[in-house]
């Protein structure tokens, strides 16, 4: 039942969390509020352990993949999805960071929600996000992992709108939700696609190849192998960019962090908004054989990392800048997958969702310390309050920064730039903006650690400390922020890259090798990343040292849902990036008032016609039901009198029958 | 000698017929069951004729038959009666079926 | 020819008095009248050669099952209550439809029995030893059937008579679970 073949079972890994769910939820009502978090721990640490155990078999006995069959769930012609596990190194990097970085902060939450009144609730959905994520990533066949892709979708809802009683909460986590829904119904159209073209199998994939060389298939309207490769991959596309928050669909992820900070630690910046690079780099074969399609997810990419950093540039609420940062770093995974860079995409999601989980939940603890205040130009100071969370955080930021040499942010960054110079699908254009966005990054990221942790307290606030589990995971996490990028170092350093060298196993010949060879470019490109990085930290340091004058002050409330209102900056550039480029003013103006026009235009034909035709149906129901209710009327002799009489009219039919 | 056969079967009718106007027209719950009882003692009295005529014992067997049925049907039927009255006071059928259950 | 006699006279008096049940107002003469026609129900029987059955018509029916009826209708004490609608009797023109129907009945079953063949044979057996043996043999399993009815009836009319306290307990609200 555990082991099958000496192989460790797969279904475990999303069983455990799921069970935990099961018994929270059941239970609910009659456990204290406390036994909910301890059960929640306890599942996802076991799961964890079976990760390692299952990665660790597959590491050590030098195994591709393991695969588990269990039962046919959907067969239906060609849509053939079975309940089926498939383990290899991806799945391996994606379940250690689901269940690694899950229990850490199911552990943080257990203190972090202490006396919440939805406590239960809480940790039941935190349970069930981990087992929807868990079978997400082991799923065998993308019918399997829709399931949990879903999964986590509605959990992330759940999530969002955990303080239910405010309603521009419910109002974000709706918001989340349709957006996200838009991107997954090109998803499914991808998936459909796929199933009728090669079948939904990831082990199927390879049949892409002959897809692209075929002119013409059959039952798709004349279109030509490499045009619906195209198609297909536009829609794992849209479906990857509503899942990652990636430009046209990020809109919903700054509104996300009305969840606790936990849920934006977990579903909102290490899990679920990276299952995209996921989906991506489970298809890497569809993606890599249509070089369109490829220059569209590095630009797709390009353009959000652009878009994140110039919009956490000026923020003011410490989770949004988060929220922001993000949505360019994962515009960064995007940009290593469109340059062929899979391997190194599956890296800084790896890393990021280490320093990133860090870093929210460093905010986390600060936000806790200081009684929810968000506004960073209401903190400052606090760096002898709270060292150990300034320590966390200093290392957190400066991966996301990507100081050189010593953090993992910036051996899995610059390894995806160098092949956005390097590589056939990359182009100096792509480069020179992801420059430009890593320069800004450093500057928000250092920005933060000036404005929130040096200078002087501006608001009176007592600081509360935080306890031991507030803490410790924060410094496992920076522990790990840093070393992990010690797993794949620039072969520059005279080192294997043991990362890129163990995933060519998964990735093959699909993985881009870099067309420049010369080691003085790759050491001028490399330390070209550390230079902005560094310059980003002294530019930051030059605006908002606490020397300086005082803080270009917010006038306004932290942006909301609607997001008109306020203008914290003189500026008009400004308040433009603070609204995320006022893209949620567009959309309402385009697509929300667009849609309530041809909703009115079609209520009014519901009105007239549909409603009509039911109304005239509805008269005639009436009229039988006069007849009808001759019969029913309730007393026991009326139905007596129509018995005795339905047997006088059988009894003559029988009659009339017999004489002839 | 010749047994009344014929015309133990007409009285069987005109037995059940009364006992069918009896079901129709009394409102009062205790007169229709008894009315049933005409009714399946009716269809007994037939069982029987039948049995004659045909010179064999089923018949007999079936309107032993009958009477645990008829037995039963009263044990419930006054139970339920009973039921009624203590809740609405009343055994008019009628009346019962006006009274709209909270 | 005596047992002729016996029967025109018992059945004369079966619709008499099975009429009078379902005409008069007073619940326990119904009763009694319902007796009586029992009573003569029985003695058709005897003319039929089935002395056993009217013994049996007697023993059960006339005294057990009516004696159950009689209970009732004297614990509910019916008589008492002259002004209330459950003894009024029928207004003639609530009889008319059902009484044209249940004649139509009357006239379609002796209608379609006459169209039979007459009585081949009249050896009817009396004897309630054959009849024992039959009923043990040949419809064993509708002694057995008929035991399950009455272990039902016993049970309804257990569950049914005691069910009038039942209600107002389930009714009672179940407090909301709050957290």
């Amino acid at each position: 039942m555990f082991y099958n073949n000496g192989l460790p079972a797969l279904w475990l890994i999303p069983a455990l969390p799921a069970l935990g769910a099961l018994i929270i939820f059941i239970f609910a009502s009659r456990m204290p509020a406390r036994a909910a978090g301890i059960i929640a721990c306890s599942a996802i640490s076991l799961s964890f352990l079976w990760v390692l155990n299952v990665g660790t078999t597959l590491v050590l006995g030098n195994h591709h993949h393991f695969v588990e069959h269990h039962w046919n769930w959907i067969a239906a012609g060609p849509f053939q999805g079975s309940a089926s596990f498939y383990f290899d190194l991806v799945t391996f990097a994606f379940t250690f960071v689901v269940a690694g970085v899950g229990l850490l902060i199911h552990l943080y939450s257990y203190s972090y929600m202490k006396g919440d009144a939805g406590e239960r609730r809480y940790f039941g959905y935190f349970n069930l996000f981990a087992a929807a994520m868990l079978v997400l990533v082991t799923a065998e066949n993308a019918f399997f992992m829709f399931l949990g892709w879903e999964g986590v979708g509605a959990c992330s809802f759940f999530l969002i709108g955990h303080w239910y009683q405010k309603s521009e909460n419910t109002v974000a986590a709706t918001k989340a939700f349709l957006v996200t829904r838009l991107g997954d119904i090109f998803l499914l159209i991808g998936l459909f696609l796929t199933a009728t073209l090669v079948g939904v199998s990831f082990s199927q994939q390879s049949a892409w190849t002959q897809v692209a060389t075929s002119s013409f298939i059959p039952g798709f309207g004349g279109l030509t192998g490499p045009q619906l490769i195209l198609i297909t991959g536009i829609c794992f596309l849209l479906g990857a960019a509503g899942k990652s928050a990636q430009v046209p669909l990020q809109v919903w992820l700054p509104d996300a962090m009305a969840g606790p900070t936990p849920v934006s630690a977990l579903i909102h910046a290490a899990t679920m908004v990276t299952a995209g690079v996921y989906l991506i780099a489970r298809f890497h074969i569809l993606f890599a054989l249509s070089p369109n399609l490829m220059l569209a997810v590095a630009i797709v990419g390009v353009l959000t990392a652009f878009y994140g950093a110039t919009s956490a540039f000026v923020q003011t609420d410490i989770k949004r800048i988060l929220a922001y940062s993000t949505i360019s770093q994962i515009g960064y995974m995007f940009l290593g997958l469109g340059v062929g860079a899979w391997s190194l995409a599956v890296f800084h999601f790896f890393t990021h969702a280490f320093y990133k989980a860090l870093l929210f939940m460093a905010a986390g603890t600060v936000i806790h310390s200081l009684h929810n205040e968000q506004n960073i130009y209401n903190m400052g100071g606090l760096r002898t309050k709270l060292k150990g969370t300034y320590l966390a955080f200093l290392a957190g930021a400066a991966s996301l920064a990507g100081i050189p040499f010593i953090t993992a942010g910036f051996y899995s960054k610059d390894a995806i730039l160098w092949n956005t110079l390097s590589t056939k699908w990359g182009s100096p254009v792509i480069y020179g903006i992801a420059m430009l966005t890593a320069l800004m990054t450093a500057i928000y990221s250092f920005r933060l650690i000036f404005v929130v942790f040096h200078g002087t307290p501006r608001k009176d606030i007592h600081v509360h400390l935080p306890d031991r589990l507030l803490t410790w995971p924060l410094y496992i996490l920076a522990f790990f922020a840093i070393v992990a990028g010690f797993l794949n170092l620039p072969i520059v350093f005279g080192v294997t890259p043991i990362w890129e060298h163990s995933f060519a196993r998964v990735f093959g010949e699909w993985q881009a090798e870099p067309l420049i060879h010369s080691h003085a470019v790759e050491w001028m490109a490399l330390l070209g990343s550390g230079v902005l990085a560094l310059g980003g930290a002294g530019i930051a340091w030059l605006l908002y040292s606490p020397a300086k004058a005082p803080m270009p002050e917010p006038a306004g409330d932290i942006a909301t849902v609607e997001n008109n209102t306020p203008a914290p900056y003189k500026a008009v550039w400004a308040n433009f990036l603070f609204h995320g480029w006022k893209m949620d003013g567009f959309y309402n103006k385009t697509f929300v008032r667009g849609f309530r026009i041809t909703s009115g235009v079609i209520a009014w034909i519901d009105r007239v016609f549909v409603d009509g035709i039911f109304e005239a149906i509805q008269a005639i129901v009436r009229g039988f039901h006069a007849l009808v209710i001759f019969f029913q009327n309730g007393r026991v002799s009326r139905y007596a009198m129509v018995m005795l009489f339905g047997a006088v009219a059988i009894i003559t039919i029988l009659l009339i029958g017999s004489q002839r | 000698m010749t047994l009344p056969i014929n015309e133990a079967l007409i009285l069987s009718c005109i037995l059940f017929s009364i006992g069918v106007l009896g079901v129709v027209v009394r409102r009062n719950i205790i007169y229709v069951l008894m009315c049933i009882e005409i009714m399946m003692n009716a269809a007994g009295l037939a069982f029987v004729a039948a049995s004659a005529r045909h010179g064999s014992l089923d018949g007999q067997a079936f309107f032993l038959f009958v009477l645990p049925v008829a037995a039963a049907e009263v044990a419930i039927g006054l139970a339920i009666a009973l039921l009624i009255f203590q809740r609405y006071k009343t055994l008019d059928l009628w009346v019962v079926a006006r009274t709209k259950e909270a | 020819m005596a047992q002729n006699i016996l029967f025109y006279l018992a059945a004369v008096m079966a619709v008499a008095t099975t009429s009078m049940v379902v005409i008069t107002r007073n619940a326990v003469y119904a009763v009694l009248y319902l007796i009586m026609s029992l009573f003569a129900v029985a003695l058709v029987f005897l003319s039929l050669n089935a002395p056993f059955l009217a013994l049996v018509e007697i023993i059960v029916y006339a005294g057990a099952i009516m004696v159950l009826f009689l209970f009732v209708v004297m614990m509910l004490n019916l008589q008492g209550q002259r002004g209330d609608e459950a003894t009024k009797r029928p207004t003639r023109r609530q009889m008319i439809v059902p009484g044209a129907l249940a004649l139509l009945l009357l006239i379609l079953i002796v209608v379609s029995l006459s169209a039979g063949t007459p009585a081949a044979t009249n050896a009817a057996l009396s004897d309630p030893k054959l009849l024992g043996e039959l009923l043990f043999t040949k419809h064993y399993l509708g002694v057995k059937l008929s035991g399950i009815i009455l272990l039902i009836g016993t049970i309804g009319g257990l569950h049914i008579g005691r069910g009038g306290s039942i209600p107002s307990t389930m009714e009672k609200p179940i407090d909301d679970v709050t957290h």
